[in-house]
């Protein structure tokens, strides 16, 4: 288990470091509610406290410092769990152990960072340089252009936006193209004090470092006044009607997005679930609609867990689209059916053994996996989670699918005509 | 447990790394195959690749057993990969089911691998990754219905822009040499396939001598060598030419666009460079990214001149040196709102930095930012496995290549890049807006 150093009611270091890795990595999660009023602004401040510190007042600078510390990087991005949005700023680089300079990584990284976040650079007006402002602003909006760029993207985000429709996680993890435009520079130092007094932290470190040396130097920043929001999460059940959106567009191959909704209250039942539905090259939707009857070429599941929703997507011709939804549905009703073999219930388990006992390779699934249990009562280890898993039934299986319920779907009809 | 080290290295040769501490293990079976156990301590994911020196661009051969070259559609060692998944007895999925490993496969320009990641069962799933390559099973049933999937992932890849600004640039830049075609071929060429080209290409290329094994993470050697014994089996050696057509040394076509449904312009800005002999060597790999790193980083003046005009992102503004046998191009590419004007801007800065050469200061940090991105990849099992087998299809040696980086001078970085990305080899691609 690893080890939760709680600096106050709202802000937790998570140890997980491990000395069989060559690199580190300290991780900030700002967990606050996702707002239109204040999403967009929250994304372009992410990027601009990263950008310059007072130390490195100078772009060129600060990327030099870290191409001497090896390659290293200071990075941010946001994404969103359930209703809340995450404003993440992280480092990596290599442990001390390789550095052939003898430098102390860790020190020299953590303060860059810590600079960064907590005493952010701010130009004579008091705000933050305009130069930040205006490119960190121009790539938001590009990153939500080049969204629109990858097809496969694109439909999932659009499909999601239609299932949370009445819901906060309806909301781009960005805000809107136009708030992004509508930013008002002025305002932002107000933003970004309240990103620092209002957030729920959670600071992971893993890899091989100091830890003792990160926590005490990380705990010293957190001598001022906070008074944190109370973080919510809402599941709102399927609609009672079918929610069906369309549209066309110049493209070889149309993509199919269906999004449920569950009142399933048993998480490890809906993992497994969802691995036997489309989490696997065995499972029924790549077995069945993928290779049986060739309706599409990628057709896969997973579960939002949080926002107790399941989004579906595929890549199908223009004239399979409907025979593509049929047979999906079918899979579903199969497993509602309890038409599910011993084969196919064994082969999910030890899928998600798999990659459970696989988490503690790799820094960053590490990491995510605890991300993922912020909300929850109780933290498990894989190993913990894995024998959740065992325990789930068959009959728990059947009953999570019969609690699934088909919500919205989304299609994006190709309408470029093959010779 | 206790590892009888002295056994080992009867039959095994240790291959170490003072520099990064690790260290592998390789040997060649009897039958021709090469196979090498890269150990990870503490790690619990085992990650094994099976493959072969065949790819996309292997459409032309001829075998030591026969006495003309043949010439064979488009497609076909992608086609493979697909169809050697499926045995008489079924899906091999469902074999990798029953252990529990994730199994995948990829074709490449240059090599077709088969994979799986494991971190239970390790020994059965890897006696299954052994047995379904070597029993390849094709049926003018199974080809045909082949056909109607391959033709979906073809389409799936005109929709995307990076892919077509890529092969759109290679086309442009190859009069003659296949790595310009899809790797998956085309509706048209993999429509000519048949169960007798498929067994014809098997039967060259998935010959134990042109294959290599790697097994990274969590494996002993002699349970391998074990496993190895039992399912290896011999094929009578062969040797196999690849013929490539004679390529000239001019570009097809300087500027290269395309309409497509994106809402901001994609770029992709190629230098060709002349290939003599079959592979360019760790050192002058090496020599290469430290000059991209040192023209193109985020660290570097040309970063920033390119981001203060707004032609780049951060996030997708990336470079890198592309090559094999018989080709080999530096590359940029990104997002840009005026991709012409940033090919400007880096041929300004190719000219400028000729002139000067890199600085002594810029030339140290870029290679220790080289040199922090190899430590950083043997954290991960794929990517030390991935490594391993690309290096060894292309007759180089993963360490060698990280300490060549300790003894490159700056000299040989200047002299190299007065050799690469000339002006006039230079091919600009670039994916618009629809109108």
């Amino acid at each position: 288990m690893p080890n939760f150093c709680d600096i106050s009611d709202s802000v937790r270091i998570i140890n997980l470091t491990d000395s069989k890795f060559k690199t580190f990595r300290i991780a900030f999660k700002m967990l606050l509610p996702l707002d239109k009023e204040t999403a967009s602004e929250h994304a372009v401040l992410t990027s601009i406290v990263c950008r310059l510190t007072n130390e490195y007042p100078e772009y060129t600078a600060l990327s030099r410092k870290l191409a001497s510390l090896y390659g290293a990087s200071i990075y941010s991005d946001i994404t969103k769990m359930g209703d809340n949005q995450v404003l993440n700023v992280a480092l990596s680089g290599i442990s001390g152990k390789y550095a052939f300079g003898g430098e102390k990584m860790e020190q020299e990284l953590l303060s860059i960072l810590l600079s960064a976040v907590f005493t952010p650079l701010k130009d004579e007006r008091g705000l933050f340089p305009e130069e930040s402002f205006v490119q960190e602003k121009r790539q938001i909006i590009e990153a939500i252009e080049a969204d629109f760029n990858d097809k496969r993207i694109y439909a999932i985000d659009k499909c999601l936006k239609e299932l949370y429709r009445n819901e906060k996680a309806g909301l781009s993890k960005y805000g809107t193209l136009e708030s992004v435009k509508n930013i008002d520079e002025t305002k932002l130092p107000k933003f970004w004090n309240n990103v620092l007094k209002k957030a729920q932290f959670v600071i992971f470190v893993s890899g091989d470092c100091d830890y003792k040396y990160i926590e005490n130097t990380v705990r010293e920043k957190f001598n001022f006044e906070r008074a944190p929001y109370k973080l919510t999460n809402e599941a709102k059940k399927a609609g009672q009607e079918l929610h069906v959106v369309s549209e066309e567009m110049k493209l070889a191959q149309s993509k199919l997005v269906l999004g449920f909704k569950t009142e399933c209250e048993d998480i490890n039942a809906m993992k497994l679930m969802s691995v036997i539905f489309g989490g696997s090259p065995t499972s029924k939707l790549f077995m069945n609609v993928r290779e049986k009857l060739s309706l599409c070429y990628y057709c896969s599941c997973r579960p939002a867990l949080l926002k107790k929703a399941l989004l579906v997507e595929s890549g199908v011709e223009t004239d399979k689209l409907e025979a593509a939804k049929e047979a999906i549905l079918k899979e579903l009703e199969d497993i509602r059916q309890g038409n599910i073999t011993e084969e196919e219930f064994t082969a999910a388990k030890l899928a998600l053994y798999n990659s459970l006992n696989g988490i503690e390779d790799s820094l960053y699934s590490l990491e995510i996996f605890y991300q993922n249990q912020i909300f929850d009562s109780e933290v498990l280890t894989p190993m913990e989670q894995l024998k959740k898993i065992e325990a789930v039934s068959l009959s728990d299986v059947i009953n999570a699918a019969k609690l699934t319920k088909l919500d919205t779907v989304y299609t994006l009809v190709g309408t470029t005509v093959n010779n | 447990m206790v590892i009888d080290m002295e056994n080992i290295n009867k039959l095994w040769k240790k291959v170490e790394s003072e520099r990064t501490g690790d260290h592998y293990f390789t040997l060649t079976h009897p039958t021709g195959l090469e196979i090498f156990v890269y150990p990870k301590k503490n790690f619990s994911t085992t990650f094994a690749i099976f493959g072969t020196r065949y790819g996309s661009i292997d459409n032309c051969f001829k075998r030591s057993d026969e006495l003309e070259a043949s010439v064979v559609p488009e497609g076909i060692a992608h086609f493979l990969e697909h169809k050697l998944f499926e045995s008489e007895e079924g899906d091999t999925f469902l074999k990798f089911a029953a252990t529990g490993a994730s199994a995948n496969a990829f074709t490449s320009f240059e090599s077709t691998c088969y994979l799986f990641s494991a971190t239970q069962n390790i020994y059965p799933s890897l006696e299954i990754l052994l047995d379904f390559v070597q029993s390849p099973y094709f049926t003018e049933e199974t080809v045909k219905k082949e056909q109607g999937i391959i033709g979906q992932e073809i389409k799936m890849y005109e929709d995307d822009p990076g892919w077509c600004s890529m092969f759109n640039m290679l086309k442009g830049m190859y009069h003659k040499h296949p790595i310009k075609n899809d790797i998956a071929g085309t509706v048209e060429s993999i429509s000519k396939i048949t169960p007798e080209y498929l067994y014809r290409c098997y039967n060259t290329f998935y010959n134990l001598s042109n294959m290599a094994l790697v097994v990274v993470g969590n494996a002993e050697c002699d349970k391998v060598l074990d496993i190895c014994d039992k399912l290896l089996k011999r094929t009578e050696p062969m040797q196999v030419e690849r013929i490539y057509e004679a390529e000239p040394e001019t570009v097809v076509e300087p500027y290269i666009e395309q309409k497509m449904s994106v809402a901001l312009p994609l770029f992709q800005l190629g230098f060709k460079e002349s290939v003599k002999g079959k592979h360019i060597d760790e050192k002058t790999i090496a020599e290469t990214e430290i000059i991209l790193d040192a023209m193109a980083s985020d660290a570097s003046p040309l970063f920033k001149r390119l981001y203060d005009m707004q032609l780049i992102n951060e996030s997708s503004f990336s470079y890198e040196f592309f090559e094999g046998e018989g080709h080999a191009a530096v590359m940029f590419g990104g997002e840009s709102r005026d991709p012409q004007k940033v090919a400007e801007e880096i041929n300004k800065e190719i000219k400028k930095l000729k002139e000067i050469g890199i600085d002594k200061e810029t030339f140290e940090i870029s290679k220790r930012s080289i040199y922090g991105s190899n430590i950083s990849g043997l954290n991960s099992s794929s990517a030390i496995a991935n490594a391993m087998i690309s290096m060894k299809f292309n007759g180089r040696e993963l360490y060698k290549y990280i300490d060549s980086l300790a003894v490159i001078t700056l000299e040989d970085v200047n002299r190299r890049l007065r050799e690469i990305m000339m002006e006039d080899k230079a091919v600009l691609s670039v994916i618009l807006p629809e109108d």
